[in-house]
């Protein structure tokens, strides 16, 4: 897909991202054509390989959906799409994906106990209208009836986001399987990249915002933005907003796990030092909640903390890197 | 401390005049494999057979010891000449300056393949990289003729740029180069120049023009350090070596064949070099910093610190950054593209990746850092000690945070 394409796709994503409900949105997306765009014959991976490595116009097209979905604080079930399209499935709006609770360090959404699954997990709005769980475990991941389960509302950080919480005890063999291990280490990678996408759209929004509002405040007779201190808080964000970019494409181009583990912490890094930064300088405006700049934090807080935080990934990627003795030479030149 | 007898031969050619161009006995290379028409992914094959094929004679390049720098260069140029020999150092430099053609992301795939195979990649090459790139651009002639020796490891060149009272304000500088027929006439006093009193070839810039002409009455020259009227003095710095030096400058004469670049025009010539010390610079730095990640991982304690994967990992993600930070800027500047205000993001990375690698090996290896006399420790305590410059050296990181938030982010200018 070249840039020209690229650009009409995230216009007409961006239509459907501001005039559609959140628990619809899948559906609006699969109306608008998203089916074509990803479910492309020869692109559609069936077992996808958990370190595959190659680029595909589905990456690209999921890339832009989580960072333009990111950047308008968009709540509905879009990562679902994402995580449909890894597991090999094509794109529907009837699976919903039920994420692992928080804390989530090895944590996943489904155990299982003896004959039993033992479901615990977060879903975003829509799950309602669902007519499958997507539930990855340890082993794999399967599909489950959602009349199977109590779906409770989560307020938390960002009651706007619409968390929703699934719980429930389901005879494993009630589930069906959907993907193997590789497909499940895959789901998760591919959860992970488009949670980095929207935590590193979020970041650069909330840069942006700032360095409007520090050009315009002015102090002491002159722009706040002209104080060197100000100037230096908001290059680190900048650099931050650099690195989590670059990771994001390049675990969206990778398509493997390692590069997922890696964008995700930097993404939440870079969102990280936007918050303390872009909150600190734009002053006792961003106290307000008449100012937006706290939608933007709860979110990110919220996002961050959803399949790993920053920290979390740091200490899992360290893990791997004494586990296997080696430190991977990506990207590759 | 003594020389080793490596380090006498460089010695006797850095000081001396006659060069031993070749080491016979050392070099028995002549199968040059490095192919400028090849893919990155051929000269990456084609590399690891050469470094697997001669095995035996990179054997004494596996291990970095904690010596001297001169016998650090000493012992690192052998590996230089084998490189040189070969032609995989060559790739991607000009025909007409020394080079084999080709791209520059050959030599970069080259430098990240010897690293990652345990060799220490010669610290002359990165400087080389940096100086050479502007040479090529500005000065060609003088790139014919210095541009092939420096990557064989036959000259060492430094940079003459900073001055006691110009450090990061570059522009401030007052070093005078007086216009005298055919010639100028220098004086004045540079200082932190790295392996200033080990070169053999700099790279200057002085002032041309009125005193208060700024930034645009400067000019780079090209400096042989055996010319007279220029003396430099080692500076002993916190890593235990002596890494920079000063130098001055009375009334040394140089031709005016030897202005890199136009007169007046010295700032633009190192803007210029500036961008591939973020670009090529930083990624032989990032391919070494890999290394120094191995090792910790390879160090790990019987009984590991607690917070040992954290560490780690927060090191491993500057190092991730910075590789795929300055694999753009390579890509751009092999495209021929000049790099604007972005590059100082790399800079800021370098430093971060630098420091948070250096200061993950002083927490991992606790205790040994403070009280072993062994060479991995005292490798380790140089290294962290270095590692401090780097968010000084080619414009400290509080300049840079000034051009991203001005340049990138279009803040008002003002303090």
């Amino acid at each position: 897909m070249n840039v020209g394409e690229l650009d009409l796709v995230r216009t007409s994503l961006r239509e459907v991202l501001r005039g559609t409900d959140a628990a619809a949105l899948p559906r609006a997306l699969l109306e608008s054509g998203w089916s074509e765009l990803v479910d492309a014959p020869g692109d559609q991976t069936s077992p996808p390989d958990a370190d595959a490595s190659s680029g595909s116009d589905a990456a690209a097209v999921l890339a832009l959906l989580a960072q333009e979905s990111g950047r308008v604080l968009a709540n509905g079930p879009v990562l679902d799409l994402a995580v449909v399209h890894a597991v090999g499935l094509p794109a529907d709006d009837v699976t919903a994906v039920v994420l692992p609770p928080v804390p989530a360090r090895g944590a996943v959404a489904a155990c299982r106990s003896g004959p039993e699954l033992e479901i615990d997990g977060l879903a975003f709005a829509g799950v309602g209208r669902a007519k499958r769980l997507l539930l990855v475990t340890a082993d794999d991941a399967v599909a489950v009836d959602p009349a199977a389960v109590t779906v409770s509302p989560v307020g938390g950080l960002d009651p706007d986001l619409g968390l929703l919480s699934v719980r429930g005890t389901v005879a494993a063999s009630e589930s069906t399987p959907l993907a193997d291990r590789a497909g499940a280490i895959a789901a998760t990678a591919s959860a992970r990249r488009f949670l980095a996408g929207q935590l590193a759209a979020i970041a650069a929004v909330m840069l942006d915002k700032t360095v409007t509002y520090v050009g315009q405040r002015h102090q002491y007779g002159r722009a706040i933005g002209s104080f060197q201190t100000v100037k230096h808080r908001l290059a680190d964000v900048q650099v931050a907003c650099f690195a989590a970019d670059d990771a994001v494409a390049i675990a969206w181009e990778d398509g493997g796990h390692f590069t997922a583990l890696a964008a995700k912490a930097l993404a939440g890094r870079a969102f990280l030092t936007a918050a303390t930064h872009c909150q600190q300088v734009h002053g006792a405006i961003a106290f307000t909640a008449e100012h937006d700049l706290h939608r933007y934090v709860r979110r990110g807080y919220v996002l961050d903390a959803l399949l790993g935080s920053a920290d979390d990934l740091a200490w899992e990627l360290g893990e791997r890197l004494y586990a296997s003795r080696s430190v991977p030479r990506l990207p590759r030149l | 401390m003594s020389l080793s007898g490596v380090a006498v031969l460089l010695s006797a050619n850095v000081y001396g005049e006659a060069a031993p161009r070749h080491f016979e006995g050392i070099v028995t290379v002549t199968d040059a494999g490095a192919d400028p028409e090849a893919s990155r992914a051929e000269v990456r094959d084609g590399f690891c057979r050469w470094m697997h094929d001669h095995v035996d004679d990179l054997a004494p390049f596996r291990r970095e010891r904690p010596v001297s720098l001169e016998e650090q260069l000493a012992e690192q140029r052998p590996l230089q000449r084998l490189l040189f020999d070969a032609g995989w150092t060559r790739l991607g430099w000009p025909v007409a300056h020394g080079g084999l053609g080709g791209s520059r992301l050959a030599r970069a795939v080259v430098i990240d393949e010897l690293a990652a195979a345990g060799y220490a990649v010669p610290e002359l090459l990165g400087n080389t990289d940096i100086v050479g790139s502007m040479l090529v651009r500005f000065a060609p002639e003088i790139a014919t003729e210095h541009l092939g020796p420096a990557i064989a490891g036959d000259e060492v060149w430094c940079q003459g740029f900073s001055e006691p009272d110009a450090g990061s304000d570059l522009a401030s500088l007052r070093t005078r180069a007086v216009e005298d027929g055919d010639h100028f006439r220098i004086t004045g006093q540079k200082t932190w120049s790295s392996d200033g009193h080990l070169a053999t070839g700099c790279v200057l810039l002085a002032r041309t023009g009125p005193v208060d002409s700024g930034h645009r009455g400067l000019t780079m020259f090209w400096l042989d350090m055996s010319t007279p009227g220029v003396t430099t003095r080692p500076i002993a710095c916190v890593d235990g070596r002596a890494e920079v030096a000063e130098i001055w400058l009375d009334g040394a004469v140089v031709g005016r064949d030897r202005v890199v670049g136009d007169v007046g025009g010295g700032w633009r010539a190192v803007m210029y070099l500036m961008q591939f010390e973020r670009g090529a610079y930083a990624w032989q730095r990032q391919a070494d910093l890999r290394a120094r990640l191995e090792e910790l991982l390879a160090q790990r304690a019987p009984t590991p610190s607690p917070a040992a994967p954290g560490i780690l990992g927060d090191a491993f993600l500057r190092y991730y950054a910075l590789r795929a930070k300055c694999r753009g800027t390579l890509a751009a500047l092999d495209a021929g593209c000049e790099l604007g205000p972005e590059i100082s993001v790399d800079k800021v990375m370098l430093g971060l990746a630098e420091q948070s690698v250096a200061d993950a090996a002083r927490s991992l290896m606790w205790p040994p850092f403070v009280t072993d006399d062994g060479d991995d420790a005292a490798l380790a305590r140089r290294r962290w000690a270095y590692s401090r410059i780097t968010t000084i050296y080619g414009g400290s990181a509080e300049v840079q945070r000034d051009l991203i938030a001005e340049r990138l982010l279009g803040l008002p200018r003002g303090r």
